[in-house]
């Protein structure tokens, strides 16, 4: 490949935009991944990105952007879920399944009656690097910047709650609260990741890069920054492959993670 | 705000607990003093650790009153004062990717309070608190690696990195073997009265609690006895609390 053929990826608006949003995603999304993955609420994100895909619908059925709809509709399906599962009388994985299919049949009902089942809808289950609007470069960057900034600021108490929430709880923390900030979190995450990673992966990055920097990493912090390196590499190589070999982003860049996983598996010096 | 001379650490008066609507603790009384080592012994279900999430703020009592340290607990803002271990955090598999240090400066999270940076002082009440617990050679380590016992002693030290003035343990040597749990013991009386600490464990067996603890709370929903432990010995006391007769034997050490 000579040298004009690899610049070429620069020539382009929307790869600019693509990956100005997916440095951001890349970086955001590992960070609140590994709050989620240590406190055993790694189908949570899952769970949020169908939600999500609902409220794409609804933004495509009430004209309005869709990434706005989708991050508020995933708040407060969130809000909804943390709520749920304070209740005794249901098991908190049955809340997740319920609002992850419960979510998807909407959204199919809405597209439907909206006649969107096209290939519009298969960008926003798969991720696409030419969709990313600068309306959406927008959102990603400012709701990004705020993800990262209440992570930053709130590190240490959410690091005691997700460790053990009684002794958080005994310690004067408001522990509802911050389990509320950890889901919210996660649903803007994932409301932004939906154009680059698609609905059905973006749970994917937000936990095996996680799960992978776990099984290297040297304490917490140590393991946040390398599942963001992981993470931002995935992004990149992701990326540049989906422009290149034309295929859907999110699996370009959910493979390449795979891949890092499965390296870090073979090279975990044994127990 | 300090401790007066004298003062008690902990009061119950007339705390009561509904789950689910069935009784779980009937109208408790008792006091414990600043400087007291106590034992809560007390059959399955007793209602041991529903009264030690009482005392820690986890959960409302029903009905009753809880003062720590003079203070209605509604008003008590002196967490750190405060120390708690968790149940079984000796066993079970522990994926948590923190090391060992991280875990302890986690103990002074409240200390610190929000937004605010961990300083040079959180360093050192950190340091020493991992002297006092003997985990200062496992600074570096992941949780996950270390034995039970280790573990044990982890997180004795970030409660004591917040200085507290009472440590509360659930349980504490479930999983650990017989010759751990005399030098855990052992660990606890040196808190208790060397560093002055108060301390409060839940236990079920009867034994090691009377042969180590000062003061025997015994409960079964409702306080059975509050003894000093030499006075334990007693037979009437285990009927009341397991109901039956002469099936526990004392087997001492």
């Amino acid at each position: 490949m000579d040298i004009n053929r690899m610049l070429e990826i620069f020539q382009f608006d929307f790869m600019i935009r693509a990956l100005i949003a997916g440095g951001v995603i890349g970086l955001i999304s590992p960070l609140i991944g590994n709050f989620l993955v240590v406190r055993r609420y790694s189908l949570m994100a899952d769970t949020l990105a169908h939600v999500a895909l609902a409220g794409v619908a609804i933004g495509l059925l009430t004209g309005q952007q869709p990434v706005a709809v989708a991050v508020a509709t995933t708040i407060i399906a969130a809000v909804l879920i943390d709520r749920l599962r304070d209740r005794k009388r249901i098991y908190s994985e049955s809340v997740l399944a319920i609002f992850l299919s419960g979510s998807l049949a909407i959204a199919v009902v809405l597209m439907s009656v909206a006649n969107g089942l096209n290939t519009d809808l298969l960008s926003v289950l798969f991720g696409s690097i030419a969709t990313v609007t600068t309306t959406d470069l927008y959102y990603i960057v400012t709701l990004g910047v705020v993800v990262l900034a209440t992570i930053a600021l709130l590190y240490k108490e959410l690091f005691l709650v997700s460790f053990d929430e009684d002794i958080a709880t005994a310690s004067g923390l408001r522990t509802r609260l911050l389990n509320l900030v950890t889901v919210v979190l996660a649903a803007i995450t994932v409301a932004l990741s939906m154009r680059i990673v698609g609905v059905l992966l973006i749970g994917a990055l937000m936990v095996i890069p996680v799960v992978t920097a776990m099984q290297i990493g040297k304490g917490f912090r140590k393991t946040m920054a390398l599942s963001v390196i992981l993470s931002l590499l995935s992004v990149a190589i992701g990326l540049v492959a989906a422009f290149y070999l034309d295929i859907a982003s999110g699996g370009s860049i959910v493979v390449t993670s795979l891949i890092f996983f499965i390296v870090s598996l073979i090279l975990r010096p044994k127990q | 705000m300090t401790v007066k001379k004298g003062r008690n650490a902990i009061e119950l008066e007339e705390v009561s607990f509904l789950y689910d609507g069935t009784l779980v603790l009937d109208n408790i009384s008792f006091t414990i003093e600043t400087g007291d080592y106590v034992g809560i012994l007390g059959p399955n279900g007793s209602g041991k650790t529903t009264l030690l999430k009482i005392i820690l703020g986890l959960i409302e009592p029903a009905a009753g009153e809880v003062t720590i340290f003079g203070e209605s607990i509604r008003d008590f803002k002196q967490h750190s004062w405060i120390g708690f271990v968790p149940q079984h955090v000796s066993v079970g598999d522990w994926q948590f990717p923190a090391t060992v240090e991280e875990i302890v400066r986690s103990g002074r999270t409240a200390t610190i309070g929000l937004l605010r940076r961990f300083s040079s002082t959180d360093a050192h009440a950190c340091a020493e608190a991992m002297e006092i617990a003997e985990v200062s050679d496992l600074a570096k380590r992941r949780i996950g690696e270390l034995s039970g016992g280790q573990r044990q002693r982890v997180f004795i030290a970030r409660a004591l990195a917040a200085s507290p003035k009472v440590l509360i343990l659930d349980e504490p040597t479930v999983g650990v073997d017989i010759a751990r749990q005399e030098k855990f013991y052992a660990f606890l009386k040196k808190l208790n009265e060397k560093h002055n600490i108060t301390i409060i464990f839940v236990s079920h067996d009867i034994d090691v609690a009377v042969h180590e603890a000062k003061t025997i709370l015994c409960l079964n929903k409702q306080l059975v006895c509050h003894v000093a432990s030499h006075d334990f010995i007693n037979k009437d006391f285990l009927e009341k609390m397991y109901g039956t007769k002469g099936k526990y034997i004392l087997h001492g050490h």
